[in-house]
C-alpha cells in the first residue's frame, strides 16, 4: 500500500485511526485531554448511533408504523395498540406523581425477563450439563483402546471431581457449636477447600483470556499504525 | 425604749418626739425601730421574753400591757412576733448573697478540645488547597516501561526477521467448524448473528473475514442479526472486507440480508427462535425479503442450515445456547469467540452431546483456521508480534510477582526481627 494507491477518504480514515489509536494510547503516561477527547467523542458517536438504530429498527417500524399502517391491514385489530400504551405508560415513571401507573408494566417487564432467565438456565445449561457430566462414565461409547480408556477414566474423574467440589464450595450453611462462631461441618470444609482450588484454576483461565484479547487488541493496533506509517511515508 | 423611725428621711429620733429632728416631717404613723439587743440579752427598757425553745426574739417594751400592745405607741407588725422568728438563723440567713462570677468555669482540658473544635469548624467551611504532587511518579515510569517493552516486543517481528514461529496447528475444534461450512449444499441460507462490539473487531475480524470466505466459496445465502446496536454495521463492514480479501462481490439483497438489531436481550431471541418473521418483517433496508427463494421457506432459525454466533461476551454466547440452541433440532451452531469467553463456553462445546458444534477462539482459532483453508493470510501476519506480546507478558508477570514477594519478605522481616 503507498500514498498513491489511497483514495483521499481512505487517507484521512487511516490519519484519524492513528490519532484516536495514540490518543488512547497516550493514558499511560496518565490521564490527559487527548485521551479524555477520545473517549467523549467514541461515547458520543456511540450513543448518537444508538439512538438512530433503537429508532429506525425498534421504535418506528414495530411500534408506531404498526399504529398508522392499522387501517390498511386485512385484520383490523387493536392489539397493534398494546404496544405503544404500555410504552407510554413505562415512560410515566420519569413523572414522580404517576410513576404508580408504569409499575404494572415494568412489572411485566420484570418477570419475563426472569422467567426467561431461569428457564434458559436450567433448560439450556443445567440439564445438558448434568447429562454431559454423567455421560462422561458412559462406557460402552468410550474408545474401546485400553491405553485410552484409563486415561478417560482419570479425565472424566478429574471433571466429576471439579464440578462437585466446585459446587459444596459455594455451601455456606454452618452451625455453631458451645460459644465458637459458627463453622462449616468439617468434612465439607475439606471438600470446599479443594473446590477453591479448581476455581482459582478458573479465574487464572479467566485472566489469560482476558490478557491475550487484549494483547491481540494491543498488536492489531500497533501494527496498524506502523504498517500505515511505513506505507505511506 | 425604742426609737421612733421617720418615714420622710429615715432617721432615727428619740422616742416621745412629734416631729422628725431632721427633716421636720409628722412622726405620726411611724415604725418603732427595735434597739439592738445588749450582749447579756437585756434589751434596755425592755424585757427579755424568751420562748419555749430559748430563742430570743424582738425586745418587748416593759409599757406593754400584757397584751403586749401599748395604747400610746404604734408598733411595727414585726413587734406582735416577739418570740417566734429565731434571731440567729434570720441573722444568719440574712447576709449580702455571694457574688457569683458570670464566666463559665473552663477547666484546660476542656479549653483543648474547644480550641480543636474550632479548628475542625474553621477548616470545614473553607476550601482546602490539594497538595502538590508531582507530576511523575514512580507509577508513570513503570507504566512507560512496561509499555516501551511491549511496543519493543511486538515490533521486533516487524522490523527483525526473528526466528520462525511455528503457527498453532488446526486442531479439532477448527476441522469440525470448517467441515460444517464445507458439507453446505450450495446457495444454503445460514444465519450469522455479529454480537461483538467494534473494540474487539481486531481479535475477530480475522477469523470472521476467513469464515466468510469459505461461505462466499459456497455461495450460501447470508442472514446477518444482532443482538448488539452496533452490530448491523458491524456485520456490513465484515461483509466489506470479505469481498476485498476473497476477491468477490456481495450484494444485498441478493446475495445476502441485513436484517438489523434484535432487541429484549434473551426475550429477543425466544422471539427470534419462534418466529423470525415477525421479529424481522422487514429488513434494516426496508426490503420484503421473505419472499425471496433463499428464504421463504425458513420460518425459524431451524429452518436454516447453519447458525454462526460471532461474539466477544460470554454472557451473550451462552443466551444463544439457552435460548435458541433447544429449538435447533437439526441445525448445526457454531461459534466464533474472543480468547476470554472460551473458559465458559468450552463446557458447551466439550459436553455430549455437545451444544455448540463448533468453536473458533480468539487470534490462535483464526490462524488455525487460515492454516486449515490455506487462503487469507490475515492473522498469520499478527502471529509473529502476537506471540513475542504474550511471552514478554508472561515475562512481566513473573518478574513482577518475584519483586512483590522479595518485598513482601523484607518488609515481613523488618516488621518481625528476629523471628518474633
Amino acid at each position: 500500500m503507498s500514498i498513491a494507491n489511497l483514495t483521499p477518504i481512505d487517507l484521512v480514515g487511516a490519519l484519524v485511526g492513528i490519532f484516536f489509536t495514540l490518543s488512547i494510547f497516550s493514558y499511560a503516561l496518565g490521564d490527559n485531554a487527548l485521551f479524555r477527547l477520545a473517549i467523549h467523542i467514541f461515547i458520543g458517536v456511540a450513543s448518537g448511533y444508538i439512538v438512530v438504530v433503537t429508532w429506525f429498527n425498534v421504535i418506528w417500524p414495530k411500534l408506531i408504523l404498526p399504529v398508522l399502517e392499522w387501517e390498511n391491514t386485512t385484520n383490523d385489530n387493536l392489539i397493534v395498540l398494546v404496544p405503544l400504551l404500555l410504552s407510554l405508560l413505562l415512560l410515566t415513571k420519569l413523572v414522580p406523581r404517576l410513576t404508580t401507573l408504569g409499575s404494572p408494566v415494568m412489572a411485566f417487564l420484570v418477570g419475563i425477563g426472569v422467567a426467561t432467565a431461569i428457564g434458559g438456565a436450567v433448560i439450556g445449561t443445567l440439564f445438558p450439563q448434568v447429562i454431559a457430566s454423567i455421560n462422561l462414565f458412559d462406557f460402552p461409547t468410550w474408545d474401546q483402546n485400553a491405553g485410552l480408556f484409563w486415561i478417560l477414566v482419570i479425565e472424566s474423574s478429574f471433571i466429576l471431581l471439579g464440578t462437585l467440589t466446585a459446587l459444596i464450595y459455594f455451601h455456606f450453611g454452618a452451625h455453631s457449636h458451645n460459644d465458637e462462631p459458627p463453622q462449616r461441618t468439617g468434612w465439607i470444609e475439606l471438600i470446599a477447600r479443594i473446590g477453591k482450588f479448581f476455581i482459582a484454576i478458573t479465574f487464572g483461565a479467566l485472566f489469560a483470556g482476558v490478557l491475550m484479547a487484549a494483547l491481540t487488541a494491543f498488536v492489531e493496533r500497533w501494527n496498524f499504525i506502523l504498517t500505515t506509517f511505513l506505507s505511506v511515508f | 425604749m425604742a426609737g421612733l423611725l421617720c418615714d420622710n428621711c429615715g432617721a432615727i429620733n428619740s422616742p416621745g418626739n412629734q416631729v422628725c429632728q431632721h427633716c421636720q416631717a409628722s412622726l405620726e404613723d411611724h415604725l418603732t425601730q427595735p434597739e439592738p439587743i445588749s450582749s447579756d440579752g437585756d434589751v434596755p427598757g425592755q424585757s427579755q421574753k424568751f420562748n419555749s425553745t430559748g430563742h430570743l426574739g424582738f425586745p418587748v417594751d416593759d409599757h406593754l400591757g400584757s397584751e403586749g400592745y401599748d395604747s400610746g405607741h404604734k408598733q411595727s407588725p414585726l413587734a406582735e412576733l416577739g418570740d417566734v422568728i429565731p434571731i440567729e438563723t434570720v441573722v444568719e440567713e440574712i447576709s449580702k448573697p455571694k457574688p457569683y462570677s458570670l464566666k463559665i468555669r473552663v477547666t484546660d482540658a476542656q479549653r483543648t478540645n474547644i480550641r480543636l473544635l474550632e479548628k475542625l469548624t474553621r477548616t470545614e467551611a473553607g476550601s482546602r488547597p490539594t497538595p502538590k504532587t508531582s507530576n511523575i511518579t514512580t507509577q508513570h515510569i513503570i507504566r512507560i516501561l512496561i509499555m516501551l517493552f511491549l511496543i519493543l516486543a511486538i515490533s521486533w517481528p516487524i522490523f527483525f526477521d526473528p526466528p520462525h514461529l511455528p503457527l498453532p496447528a488446526a486442531d479439532s475444534n477448527v476441522s469440525s467448524f470448517s467441515q460444517h461450512i464445507l458439507s453446505l449444499p450450495l446457495d444454503a441460507p445460514v444465519l450469522l448473528a455479529f454480537d461483538y462490539e467494534p473494540g474487539y473487531a481486531s481479535e475477530l475480524d480475522t477469523s470472521t473475514t476467513a469464515v466468510l470466505d469459505q461461505l462466499m466459496s459456497r455461495n450460501a445465502y447470508l442472514t446477518l442479526v444482532s443482538t448488539s446496536t452496533s452490530g448491523a454495521i458491524q456485520a456490513e463492514r465484515a461483509i466489506s472486507i470479505a469481498e476485498v480479501k476473497a476477491a468477490r462481490i456481495y450484494e444485498a439483497p441478493t446475495d445476502y440480508v441485513n436484517l438489523g438489531y434484535i432487541p429484549g436481550g434473551a426475550t429477543g431471541l425466544i422471539g427470534l427462535s419462534t418466529g423470525i418473521r415477525s421479529t424481522f418483517p422487514l429488513s434494516i433496508n426496508g426490503d420484503q425479503v421473505w419472499q425471496s427463494p433463499a428464504l421463504q421457506d425458513v420460518n425459524t432459525p431451524n429452518d436454516f442450515n447453519l447458525v454462526i454466533v460471532i461474539t466477544d461476551s460470554s454472557a451473550t454466547a451462552r443466551t444463544w445456547v439457552e435460548q435458541v440452541r433447544p429449538n435447533l433440532i437439526n441445525t448445526p451452531l457454531l461459534m466464533i469467540t474472543s480468547a476470554q469467553v472460551e473458559p465458559l463456553i468450552r463446557p458447551y462445546f466439550d459436553s455430549d452431546p455437545a451444544q455448540v458444534d463448533g468453536l473458533i477462539v480468539g487470534l490462535a482459532g483464526s490462524v488455525g483456521y487460515e492454516t486449515f483453508t490455506g487462503r487469507i493470510k490475515e492473522a498469520s501476519n499478527l502471529w509473529g508480534s502476537f506471540s513475542m506480546s504474550v511471552v514478554a507478558a508472561a515475562g512481566l508477570i513473573l518478574f513482577g510477582g518475584m519483586v512483590s514477594a522479595i518485598l513482601a519478605a523484607n518488609k515481613q522481616g523488618q516488621d518481625y526481627p528476629g523471628g518474633e
